[in-house]
């Protein structure tokens, strides 16, 4: 724990912080800290939210939650004039009063055209899947072409947004996997930075929020006058709670409470945008229009060592191999999968049945014993909880087909990923994988039919003729890059502004 | 105009928050953090993270998630 900061350091950094939202709450410019609370809590008292929420920021070195926000306005609105500016140091006191907060700065962003991005959990964490793949596939051409962006993260002390020193920066826009960051380099990023602070300027969610961060993220929205918008991955936390730890529902559902105060949402599928659409529909209960929403499908683009992995299916292989990649959970399906495999090794059909993918042990015990039991019957049947990338892309190509089943996916990257490196697909006839599905390349039923997936398996294990036209769809399937996604992304998120200036 | 008594409001709230720094850095604080930090279910998810994203990943999650719920812990 760092040594206690001066009473001294803390005025003094409290009128940095007043001078630097001076212009903004038209305080004198040159007045020393007593005087320009004074002139704060007088503009406090007129009533305005927007105000407020700055204001607070500015005396507490933190974002307000509604809670926070409320006190303040109460404290200062009732008090008599001549105690206002006590009542609103007072309510400050158990936030700037934290580890790290104390003597911060501030720097404002009023620039209208300026996004602040928030990557927080991509920034600061080497875990690298699903959304922070996309976070750091995208952003980088955000960057990369110019655009008004600066990339931000709710501080290690909490409660407000900070620049990203080289390190974060480098997990964002040069990220290499497998180099992890050293116990030094933790401790240097929870040096004191100044917090940046939106005013009038845009903010964009590309990840799901902490927990921890939600309350003061959707106050934000809701009162700072700042454009939010969010990456709507999916809704699964919350429509499909049954495969989540409760841990992660609990999250999302604060999640929604950001989302619910933004002014838009780009799903990276249509059915994931209908179903932000469908919790922004329901806003009209609390009297709220919700967000707008676009559907903005993401890109897939497989390196091209990936695509040079192997000559294609079959080659030094005894057996055609089926690939089922995807975490183990219960809406993932792979039960039915097996199930199937299983059916068709009755028969005598002889096949390699390869699965690929992490989960709990509650998940994976079970399934594996089955794995385990069946081979010791002579099946050609395993299953792999981790893999390296250049075995999986190798296992793409030489696949006859994969299988995605899935019940509920906000995307379905496997999917695209397999089209794209030309390996057809047998996946679900709804949703994102539909969607996917329908660029060609695919095999599309009912995924809740054990004997539609055990005649389509069959088939496609079967049929030479189907999966060399399934191959020429694959290899002209169109290919969407993340340029395309980044450039769409922006032109959306940005939209209302441009189409007002017209 | 702001006066004598508005830079004592000044004064009695910077020791305030000094205060409530010193509150929150003491031994005892610090215990408190580390029994909402270290609760059972901890260890679970701990394991299971560790057999997905490798031991130090996890490790890393976890510190993560402790410190966002003890901001959350007010």
């Amino acid at each position: 724990m760092s040594p206690a900061p001066s009473p001294t350091a803390v005025e003094a950094a409290l009128g940095a912080r007043l001078r630097a939202v001076a212009t903004a709450l038209g305080l004198p410019a040159d007045a020393d800290p007593p005087q320009q609370l004074a002139a704060l809590v007088e503009r406090v008292a007129a009533g305005s939210a927007r105000d407020a929420w700055l204001a607070y920021t500015a005396i507490a070195a933190t974002f307000p939650d509604r809670n926070a926000l409320a006190a303040f306005r109460r404290a200062v609105e009732l008090a008599p004039s001549s105690e206002r500016v006590a009542a609103a140091l007072a309510v400050s006191v158990d936030d700037i009063g934290r580890p790290g907060r104390a003597t911060r700065g501030l720097e404002l962003v009023d620039d209208p055209e300026t996004v602040l991005v928030d990557v927080s959990f991509s920034a600061s964490n080497d875990h690298n899947t699903g959304v922070q793949r996309v976070v750091r596939s995208f952003v980088p051409h955000w960057v990369a072409s110019g655009r008004p962006v600066r990339l931000v993260r709710w501080s290690p002390f909490g409660g407000a947004y900070v620049d990203l020193d080289d390190r974060e920066r480098a997990r964002i826009l040069a990220w290499r996997s497998g180099v992890p960051t050293t116990v030094a380099d933790r401790a240097a990023e929870r040096a004191e930075r100044p917090i940046v602070v939106p005013w009038g300027a845009r903010v964009f969610h590309p990840e799901v929020l902490q927990q921890a961060e939600c309350a003061a993220a959707a106050c934000l929205a809701e009162y700072s006058g700042a454009k939010v918008g969010v990456l709507g991955h999916d809704t699964i936390p919350v429509s499909s709670a049954d495969s989540q730890p409760e841990l992660e529902s609990e999250r999302f559902a604060k999640f929604l409470d950001v989302v619910k105060h933004a002014d838009f949402v780009a799903g990276v599928s249509r059915s994931a945008a209908d179903e932000f659409a469908g919790f922004a529909t329901a806003l009209s209960a609390q009297g709220l229009r919700g967000p707008r929403i676009v559907a903005v499908p993401n890109a897939v683009e497989v390196p091209a060592e990936a695509r040079a992995a192997v000559a294609g299916e079959g080659a030094g292989d005894e057996l055609p191999i089926v690939l089922c990649v995807g975490s183990h959970e219960p809406r993932k399906n792979q039960e039915a999968v097996l199930a199937a495999a299983e059916q068709l090794f009755a028969e005598g059909v002889r096949f390699r049945m390869v699965f690929v993918g992490g989960g709990g042990r509650q998940q994976t015990a079970s399934f594996d014993a089955k794995v385990a039991r069946w081979r010791t019957r002579g099946m050609a049947v395993e299953s792999h909880r981790r893999l390296s990338d250049p075995e999986l892309w190798s296992l793409y190509r030489r696949a006859r087909f994969t299988v995605l089943l899935s019940l509920h996916e906000g995307f379905g990257l496997p999917v695209a990923e397999s089209v794209s490196l030309g390996t057809p697909v047998l996946t679900s006839d709804f949703g994102s994988l539909a969607e996917v599905a329908a660029a060609g390349g695919c095999v599309t039923i009912d995924p809740r039919s054990d004997v539609q997936i055990v005649d389509a398996m069959r088939r496609m294990l079967a049929d030479d003729e189907l999966i060399a036209r399934l191959r020429a769809e694959a290899a002209a399937a169109p290919e969407r890059t993340w340029a395309q996604f980044a450039d769409e992304l922006w032109q959306q998120f940005t939209a209302d502004e441009q189409e007002t200036a017209k | 105009m702001p006066g004598h008594d508005d830079e004592a409001v000044l004064r009695a709230w910077s020791g305030d928050v000094v205060a409530s720094y010193v509150k929150r850095s003491t031994p005892e604080a610090t215990g408190v953090r580390r029994a909402l930090i270290m609760p059972r279910w901890a260890a679970t998810v701990f394991v299971r993270k560790s057999r997905e994203i490798g031991f130090s990943g996890a490790l890393r999650l976890a510190r993560d998630v402790a410190v966002s719920r003890l901001r959350a812990a007010r």
